[in-house]
């Protein structure tokens, strides 16, 4: 029995490990905290495997909480979001106009609150559908759309008021 | 394709370039399998099974221990406010049981605190002579004198970014020729990704303990008197070798460090450690190079 529950545990870590310790470095930007953050999700995992039905939206939870529980540790999330209260006043600025490059926009994705960025990652990226979205953050389908629709558009001005200073100083 | 998808498509590319190398760490699935059963038997000293939970490894500490912060023995500055005692309990009169995670958790927090520090290491290992250096824990950046006399050497070593390359840069006087070289080398190629701080780069800082003690690389193995300090001992298992690091069993602060490195471990070299004040003669001679008057420049690697 305790053979069978550690072969399905290995089994599970072995086809989602991956995708588990990508999304967490994709919502924190540190290898090795993500990497910290799966292994305490990970272990969370295997002290209720057995008990829960669908693995899978657990452990991509408890990924997204000890991400946010390291970046909160870290103090990174002050110097963020100070960071970003230092940014100059938004200018509306056509989106199709400006070339987004593939940095600015990881960097624009992480600037945004940890609710936001946590559905915009597991909408658009793990391109799971707003039910799926819900039952892993735990919130309710109404809240996901409310929440991924602020995110779209906090992450358009983080990356038009990212532009400003470019645009200003050509 | 409207803007917003545009931008989605273009942010679902980026994070695949960015995230699509990255592996779950090797042995993953066995190590959360071993903490979630340590956690297990944690759980179940909590409840009153001691007997359970120094199998799973504990320490027990001098009976006359009394946890909490304190003052270092040798002087140095005082440790930083520690968590507080674990719920654990033991009669009266009877010797303290620590359980790993609690020492585990006191490093932390006072290595987390290093940055208000100077770190003081001295040893003799070295066929030099005696070699003693001191760290700032900001910057990685670190003054050593080692020998005596005619035989003095001074160096200065730092790292630090030049366009995401990691650059390490040392100075060095030479008391027996009076002379001093600057050498830098550097990394082969720019760094992926967000900077390391540099001085993570280098020799064992106190982000890599922390993670040693966090993912169980690092444990507790025993306890006893070093440089006049009751210390506990930490030992972590690394692939070029052991560390073993002895901390104040009071204050927590490292007192000595013992590697031994090779495949049959014989480089063995023990440093002893304690941290002193910043003061900003310290935090300028450890970050800045400053030669002897009447020193002549030479080339790298010129005697």
């Amino acid at each position: 029995m305790r053979q069978k529950k550690w072969a399905a545990f290995e089994e599970f870590v072995r086809a989602h490990g991956d995708s588990l310790v990508r999304l967490s470095y994709v919502l924190c930007g540190d290898r090795g905290k993500a990497e910290d953050a799966t292994q305490e999700a990970l272990t969370r995992l295997y002290l209720r495997w057995g008990r829960i039905d669908e693995p899978l939206p657990y452990a991509r939870r408890s990924v997204i909480n000890a991400t946010n529980d390291q970046w909160r540790r870290s103090g990174r999330r002050e110097n963020r979001e100070r960071h970003a209260a230092e940014r100059p006043p938004e200018m509306p600025a056509p989106l199709d106009d400006l070339v987004v490059d593939r940095d600015r926009l990881v960097q624009a994705l992480r600037r945004i609150p940890e609710g936001q960025r946590a559905v915009i990652v597991l909408r658009y990226w793990h391109q799971l559908s707003e039910s799926e979205t819900a039952q892993v953050l735990g919130n309710s389908v109404g809240t996901v759309k409310s929440q991924a629709s602020r995110a779209l558009v906090r992450l358009r001005q983080e990356l038009e008021s990212d532009l400003l200073p470019i645009r200003e100083h050509p | 394709m409207n803007g917003e998808s545009q931008m989605l498509a273009e942010l679902r590319s980026a994070l695949d370039e960015e995230a699509g190398n990255l592996r779950v760490p090797p042995g993953a699935a066995q190590r959360a399998r071993t903490r979630a059963r340590r956690r297990r038997t944690a759980r179940g000293l909590l409840a009153g099974v001691p007997a359970v939970a120094l199998a799973a490894g504990l320490v027990v500490a001098a009976q006359n221990h009394s946890p909490g912060p304190a003052t270092s023995a040798t002087g140095t500055a005082s440790s930083p406010a520690a968590p507080s005692a674990p719920p654990a309990s033991s009669p009266a009169g009877s010797p303290r049981v620590e359980p790993a995670a609690y020492v585990a958790k006191h490093v932390e927090a006072v290595l987390a605190n290093a940055d208000h520090y100077i770190i003081r290491e001295t040893t003799n290992s070295y066929s030099g002579g005696t070699y003693t250096s001191w760290t700032d824990p900001r910057t990685g950046s670190a003054y050593a004198v080692q020998g005596t006399g005619s035989r003095k050497v001074l160096s200065w070593n730092s790292a630090y970014f030049v366009k995401r390359v990691l650059h390490w840069s040392t100075t060095q006087a030479n008391y027996s020729t009076h002379t001093w070289f600057v050498s830098v080398i550097h990394a082969a190629g720019p760094v992926q990704g967000p900077l390391p701080k540099p001085a993570d780069g280098g020799d064992v800082s106190p982000a890599q303990l922390r993670h040693w003690l966090k993912d169980g690389t690092m444990r507790v193995v025993g306890h006893g008197h070093v440089n006049g300090h009751q210390a506990t001992a930490l030992r972590a298992q690394l692939a070029i070798g052991t560390l073993k690091i002895w901390v104040d069993s009071q204050t927590f602060e490292p007192v000595r460090e013992i590697s031994a490195l090779g495949a049959g471990q014989q480089h063995t070299l023990v440093f002893n450690e304690s941290w002193v004040p910043r003061t900003s003669h310290l935090v300028s001679l450890a970050n800045h190079p400053q030669v002897p008057a009447g020193f002549t420049r030479v080339p790298v690697g010129q005697p």
